[in-house]
Parts: C-alpha cells; structure tokens; sequence
C-alpha cells in the first residue's frame, strides 16, 4: 500500500520542525529518510504515525486521506511504527508482547473476556499462534518465548519490537533508527530482515543514521535539513549530490557563522 | 542474499517459535496456574467456613474479602491499566446507600439490592470517567481525590437519602437470599468468599486476555498502545467503570453486614486504604489486592491502640514500597526471594 | 454593602492563605516538575506545631511560628532527599505516590506528636483591629495579607534579582547545563521543597488563630491549594497568588449567599471543572495534548 506524503509541515512556536516536505513510499520497497540530527525525520515520522498533529499537508495511503488520523485509526488502516527506545512492557514475556502486537486480529470485549466463552478461548490460540509466527518471521528463537521482554539484549529487543509490529499484519511499517545501539553483525542482519520484509510486499520506512545500512536496503532515499527536503533519488544518486554532502559535512561550518 | 543468511544464520541454531506451538500454550500456563490460585482459595475458604468457631474471625475474613473486591477493581484501573484513582471510596459509597435505599425504602430482595447497587456505581462511573480520564496522572489523581471529596460532602449532606453523618443509615437487614438469612457472620463468610471467588476468577480472565495485554500496554505507553491498534479512551472508560461497579458491590455488601453505618465511612481515608491495599500486595498481579486487602484489615489487631498510629503506620509503609518496591511490596519480596535463590544456585 | 465588603475581606483573607499554599506547588513544580501532594500537610503542620508550643508548651507566639516554619521547612527538605531522590523509579507516578505516601506519614506523624485535639491559637496581637469605612479588619487578617505581600514580593525579588534565585531557574530548566556550571540540582530541589515548606507553614501557622489547626486539615489546603495554583495558571507564581485570593473569595461569596454547608466543595467544584475544561487557567501555558 502506498504511503504519500504531499507538504506536511509542523512549527513549535518559532521553529520550523517540518518544511512542506512530500515524499512517497511504494509498496514492496524500502524507502529511507536521512538527515543530519535536528533534521526534522522523527518529527516527520510523528506527524505521519499520528502522534502528532500536522499544522499543513496531507498524508494518503492509497488512495485514502488520512491527514489528521490518531494512531489508533492508523493502526486499523494498517499503519504502526517502532520508537527509537523499546517501548517494552515490563511485565511481559517475549511471546505476550508480541501478543499485543496481534490485538487487532481478535475482537473479544470486556465482558466476553471476563466470561471466557469458547469463542474468546479460540480466539486467544488464534492470537498466540500468529504472535508465534511473528517471532518466527524476525528470527527469534524459541528458548526465548517465556523470557521476560525487558531482559534481552539490546538487538533481540528490536526484533521482539518489530515481530510486535509485524503481528498486526501491517501493510506500512514506519521504522525510526531501529539499529541505534546495534553492534555491526547485529546491523547486518537487522538490514537482512527489513529487506526481507520489504521484498514480501511491505511499505517500509526506514528513518536510519547507519548509511551502509540504508544504502543497501533501500531504493529510495528521501534528505532532510533544517525541515525541508534537500534531496531524494537512489541510494547513489543521493551519495553524490553535493547538498547532502554539505548537510553532512560543510553546512555546520556556515550555520555558527549565521548564527 | 543476505535475507536468506540472515534469517537462516538466527534461526538455525534454535528451534524456531511455530515449533514450539506443537506444545501446549505458553500463555495458557500461566493462566492455569491462576485458576488452579482460585480453586485452592475455594477450597480454603470452605475449610475456614467448616472448622473455624470464633466470629471474631469470621468477621476479619468477611471484612478482608470485601475489600479485597474493593480493591480487585482498584488492581485492574492502577496496576494494569495505570490510572490512579484516589476517590474509589464515592463508588464504595453509593453501593452501600443503594442498597440500603432499595431494601429499606423500596423494598427490594437484597440480591436485587446488590445488583442495583453494582450497577449504579457502575454507571456513574461511566458517567464521571469520560471526562476524568482525558488527564494526565498528577491532575487525574487531584482530580479524582478531589472528586471523592465532592462525593463524601455530598453523603454527608444529603440527609434525606443518606442519614448524613448522624445518625446515617441505622439497622440495614442483613443479607437474605429467598429464606436464607445470613445474620451471623459465619453465615455472610459463605456468601462473601463465593462472591469473591467468582470476581477473582472473572479478573483473572480479563488479565490474561487480549484485554489485559492492551492494558498492560497502555499503562506503559499510550501512544505505543493505540499505534499497535488499541482503543486506549474505550478501554480506560471500561476499566474505571469496572472498578466502580466491584467497589460499589463490595460496598453494597459492607452496607448488609455492618447493618449500621454513617457518611464517615466513604471519606478520604477509605481510598487510600484502597491504594495502600495494591501497593502493599503487589500492583501487577490481582493476587496482590488479596494479600493487600487482608494486610490492612487485620494489621490493627497487631497493634495496640492502632487507631493513633494508624496514619503513621500506612504512611511509613507506603512511603518506603514506594521508593523501594514500585510495583509493591508483594512483588518486591518476590523478586527478592527469586534473587536469593539464583545466588544460592549459583554458589552451590 | 458594608456586609459584601466583609465578605469580600474575609474571603481575601483565606485566600491569601491559599496563595501560599498555592505558591508551594508551584515552587516545587517549577524547580522539579514534580506535583507535590504532601503540600497541604506543611500547611497543617505549621499550624499545628505553633498552636501546640503555644497552647501547651506556653512558647511565647513569635517563637514558637519561627520554629514550626524551621521545623516544617526541614520536614520539606527530608521529603525531597529521603524520599524523591531515593526514588528507585523515577517517573511521574512514581514520585506522585511518593509524595502521597509523604502526606500520610507526615499526617501520622503529627497525629502521634500533637495528638488529636483540635487547637485553637491566641491571635497574633501587636496589629490592633482597624475599622475602615464600616469594613472591619480583624488583627488577624491585616497579619495574614501583610505577610502574604512580604513573602510575595521576597520570592519575586528572589528569583529575578539574586543570583541564587537564578540558579534555581536553571537548575528547573535544565539540571545538566546547570550542573556544568556548578549548580547542584539536587541543592536547588532541596531548597525549593525548603522555601515551599517554609511558606506553607507560615500560612498554617498564620490561619490558625482563625481556622483553629488539627491534623486532618492538611487534605483541604491541599486540594484548595492545588485549586489556586491551576486556576492561576499552574507553574506561574503571579497565577498562584491570584488564584489563591480568588478562590477565597468565591468560597467567602458562596458561603455567604448560598450555604455555608456546601463551602468546602466550592473549591473542589472549581478545581474540577478548570482540570476538565480549562487546565492552563488565567496565566498558564497550554499544554499540547498528544493524540
């Protein structure tokens, strides 16, 4: 399912956090948003999860407009997101963690659940079974299952994030810098698995600082700076243009002299 | 390609989950593990009800067990859901002069009484979380502490309905079901233990369901929550209702066995008891608001002249699990036993 | 008319109570971001140590006022380092517990040391009545809005002139960059608890005489404290003492003209319907409120 993004823009009182930026992301593809730090990408990525309000700009998966829509309407349309910290539940196993990733393919209430009626029952292996296949899909193994989520290495609690992710059977999955404190190998097979997920046939949207990483997983990388888009193209095209350069290297020489 | 190995390289050393789900579930064990808690408070409960002679114990029993489902709804609005309600003693409140003005004025069967009493408390649950729970933890718990004032003034002036502070509600008939009338303590254990078998039992499945992990959820964050599709607004209304209606049964059962009972009752102090009651058992697990809600019933029996430290003690108590032991005390012993054990293992 | 003006002083003079109580909320807020819920025991204590040194000890007035604010502003200080810094985890709720687990103890506490009776003080004296244009302005409440007028302008010129007041907004905006400087934010909420603790009890120990002290009162300054500060607008000390005399008022006015029964709920009701419909108050900030 496409996501498209035409000028979304967001301030905070005096600052420009997001400039009109537009941008498009096919289906079975990787789609990369980079930038230097303050460039305005997990900001972006708010205003596109629904955390946050866009003050401009629209936003479209598919064909449907869903400007303005809380992150729970996204979730039913198909949308979620990973954080850049593990939002891990403290108290939960792997496996049930993974669980609530799959809430929205159960549909038991309140009451039906207090009942436990054979419906809810059936219902819960359903859910248990699918979070399984999550866990599978990410590669963890199963001597993990029972472990508290919180009490795994670093990496693992990615791939536990993103298996929860993966239970709801999105059709867009928006990843902010999922190898942030992932070691070299771990990077490597965090960019095998996204690239897996891509090639079956999700809308990915990789938010990443690691560039070998987003170079070799992507086809399409959109730059940010200062909250605009400064360029976008191929993972070569971007790698030679002379702004991104500049945003990365010589830009912060210009900016103290403004400043 | 890399995919391939990647996949390949993890999951190749390990036998990969769908494998393990030839074997019975993993999270159904734990649930099993809660019912079988159930049974055997079934079981012990009918013991204490055949063997125990005194009153003296029965009555600490049916007092602890009212709270405990007091507290049971407190469990799921703070420890699973992590609202903090400090006002839960309003509900407690009008479960009891419900009941009291159904069997007294309108003439009502006490069963058809406590269910009146379960589900207006229930309602104007409903009623006053909507707006409640659009706030953030600070002005949520001012907002419901100041709205269990409002509720208490209101009991202590509404002298019509409620008797007010004096003389308030006097020789409320004790709890009959058709011929049945529990006028003896021993009597009202029974009732009481299988009321709170069945709220167990019927939290317990709520915990371990795909309610309970979306609270869960929620509790840590939100925003994660409702980006993973959960209806944080309807399951927060939900959760508060509930914990009003099980506060205003257990309070529509207090207003049966105390038969005599005033305003004073439902004041400030009764809702921090309530909380004091999770904290002190342990907040994740129902089990805690059992341990909890029998802490506090028979702690005054420990004490001398109780009643004049009574503040201190609960003050003392709370003020330490809550620097120390966050997820309470219940849980921090737990966790401190499991501790103990690991390091024995390992030095042997 | 001269009745109305009465009720107006009256109502100014709890208020003033209130905007201190008000104005140590949002001391502790303001330097730490944490809503103390213990903010109202301070006042209670204050009244309640002074009224016993006076009524059973037989101090002599200003003595015993000057060691309840000593003692109540170390009481702050303890909750600050023995309870929130102690904190194993450190979040709203958490600290929020804390603080009410703090407003038990400190309840208790008093319970114990002072007992049950419900003190009543001798006025302060010195200040004679005034008569003003039919309006009668007791000793008491000239001494109550004299002191609120110093401890205002103190804090005031404290935070925006002396340097110490500026490190303490600082240490509230950003405890690293402070620290760099060679601020300790931990000194800094220290003394904030210190000052909010100190000003609550001067309050206590001012309303006593009027208000009588006893040890469950804490909860109603408290709430009607937490009610003055959001109605100013939480987190400005101009809005707290605002708000603090407003709310007096109101409670005086409804009191006055309605029912005296239904006073203590007056504040409540505001304090409900600001958090509901208006939570920024008169000189707040809107909070943004994530999706």
């Amino acid at each position: 399912m496409t996501l498209s993004i035409t000028d979304y823009s967001k301030r905070y009182g005096g600052l420009v956090a997001v400039d009109k930026v537009s941008l498009t992301a096919p289906a079975g593809a990787v789609t990369a948003l980079i930038g230097p730090n303050g460039a305005g990408k997990t900001t972006l990525l708010n205003l596109i999860s629904g955390v946050v309000i866009a003050d401009s700009g629209s936003c479209k998966l598919l064909d449907q407009v869903v400007t303005g829509r809380t992150p729970h309407q996204l979730a039913h349309l198909g949308l979620t997101r990973t954080y850049q910290s593990p939002q891990l539940f403290d108290d939960m196993s792997v496996l049930e963690t993974v669980m609530v990733g799959a809430h929205l393919r159960g549909g038991a209430g309140f009451v039906s659940s207090m009942l436990r009626i054979g419906r809810t029952r059936r219902e819960e292996a359903r859910l248990e079974e699918q979070a399984l296949l999550a866990i599978d899909r990410v590669g963890l193994p199963a001597a993990l299952l029972g472990r508290p989520a919180v009490d795994l290495a670093y990496g693992l609690q990615r791939r536990v994030e993103i298996a929860r992710a993966l239970a709801m059977q999105p059709r867009v999955l928006l990843l902010d810098e999922p190898a942030a404190g992932l070691n070299h190998q771990e990077t490597q097979e965090l960019a095998g698995l996204i690239d897996s997920l891509a090639r079956g046939g999700l809308t990915v949207l990789l938010v990443e600082h690691d560039m070998d990483m987003v170079m070799g997983i992507s086809r399409h990388v959109v730059v940010m700076n200062f909250g605009r888009k400064i360029a976008e193209g191929t993972p070569a095209e971007v790698q030679r243009n002379q702004s991104v350069i500049d945003a990365y290297l010589g830009a912060q020489a210009e900016e103290g002299a403004d400043a | 390609m890399k995919v391939e190995q990647a996949i390949a390289s993890s999951s190749s050393s390990a036998t990969p989950a769908t494998a393990a789900s030839k074997r019975p579930s993993r999270v159904g064990a734990r649930y099993r593990r809660d019912v079988i808690g159930v049974a055997v408070l079934a079981a012990i409960s009918i013991a204490i009800g055949l063997t125990v002679t005194r009153s003296f114990y029965f009555t600490m029993l049916i007092y602890s067990a009212i709270y405990a489902i007091a507290a049971l709804g407190m469990s799921l609005l703070f420890g699973f859901a992590g609202q903090i309600s400090i006002g839960q003693a309003a509900f407690f409140g009008v479960g009891a002069y419900t009941s009291a003005y159904a069997v007294m004025h309108l003439g009502m069967p006490p069963v058809l009484g406590t269910v009146c009493a379960t589900a207006l408390a229930g309602a104007f649950g409903w009623l006053v979380s909507r707006p409640l729970l659009r706030l953030t933890t600070n002005y949520l718990a001012m907002g419901t502490l100041a709205f269990g004032v409002i509720c208490f003034i209101l009991f202590a002036q509404l002298r019509s309905i409620t008797g007010g502070l004096d003389p308030g509600i006097v020789s409320l008939a004790p709890f009959s079901i058709g011929p049945w009338v529990l006028d003896e303590p021993r009597k009202m254990f029974w009732l009481v233990a299988l009321v709170l078998c069945l709220v167990l039992l019927l939290v317990i499945n709520l915990v371990h369901s795909r309610i309970g992990r979306a609270l869960k959820a929620l509790k840590v964050s939100e925003v994660g929550a409702a980006g993973l599709g959960v209806d944080v607004v309807r399951y927060k209304v939900a959760t508060f209702t509930l914990a009003a209606a099980l506060a205003g049964l257990a309070g529509s059962l207090f207003a049966h066995f105390q038969s005599a009972f005033n305003a004073g009752v439902f004041n400030v102090g009764l809702s921090i008891e309530l909380l004091i009651m999770i904290v002190v058992g342990s907040v994740t697990t129902p089990w805690g608001a059992l341990f909890g809600a029998l802490f506090v019933t028979i702690l005054p029996s420990f004490l001398e002249d109780f009643e004049h430290y009574k503040l201190l003690v609960y003050g003392v108590i709370m003020t330490a699990v809550m620097i120390y032991m966050p997820d309470g005390f219940g849980r921090g012993l737990v966790e401190a036993l499991r501790g103990f054990y690991k390091r024995r293992r390992r030095e042997k | 008319m001269s009745q109305f003006l009465q009720i107006v002083l009256a109502g100014i003079s709890i208020g003033a109570i209130y905007s201190l109580a008000a104005l140590g909320f949002t001391i502790v807020f303001n330097a730490t971001k944490v809503t103390n819920f213990a903010n109202g025991e301070f006042v209670m204590m204050g009244g309640l140590v002074s009224a016993s040194l006076v009524v059973n000890a037989h101090w002599p007035a200003p003595l015993a006022v000057l060691v309840a604010v000593v003692s109540v502003a170390a009481l702050g200080i303890a909750l600050d380092k023995f309870g929130l810094q102690q904190a194993r985890r450190k979040t709203i709720l958490g600290y929020a517990m804390i603080t009410i687990g703090f407003s038990l103890l400190y309840r208790g506490l008093m319970q114990v040391v002072a007992g049950r009776d419900v003190l009543f003080m001798p006025n302060f004296g010195v200040i004679p009545d005034l008569r003003v244009l039919d309006v009668y302005f007791s000793s008491q409440s000239t001494w109550i809005l004299v002191t609120l007028v110093l401890v205002s302008g103190g804090l005031s010129f404290l935070f925006l002139r002396t340097r110490l007041g500026k490190a303490m907004r600082a240490a509230s905006q950003s405890p690293r960059a402070a620290a760099l400087c060679g601020i300790e934010p931990a000194r800094m909420s220290a003394l904030a608890f210190a000052m909010a603790a100190g000003a609550g009890a001067l309050a206590g120990a001012l309303v006593a005489p009027v208000g009588a002290a006893f040890y469950e009162y804490g909860l109603s300054f408290g709430l009607k404290g937490f009610a003055a500060a959001v109605l100013g607008g939480f987190g400005s000390p101009v809005g707290a003492v605002v708000g603090g005399l407003l709310i007096g008022l109101l409670e005086s006015i409804a009191a006055g003209y309605l029912s005296s029964a239904y006073k203590d709920a007056v504040a409540l009701a505001i304090l409900l319907a600001l958090l509901l419909v208006w939570p920024s108050g008169l000189l707040g900030r809107v909070e943004a409120r994530r999706v």
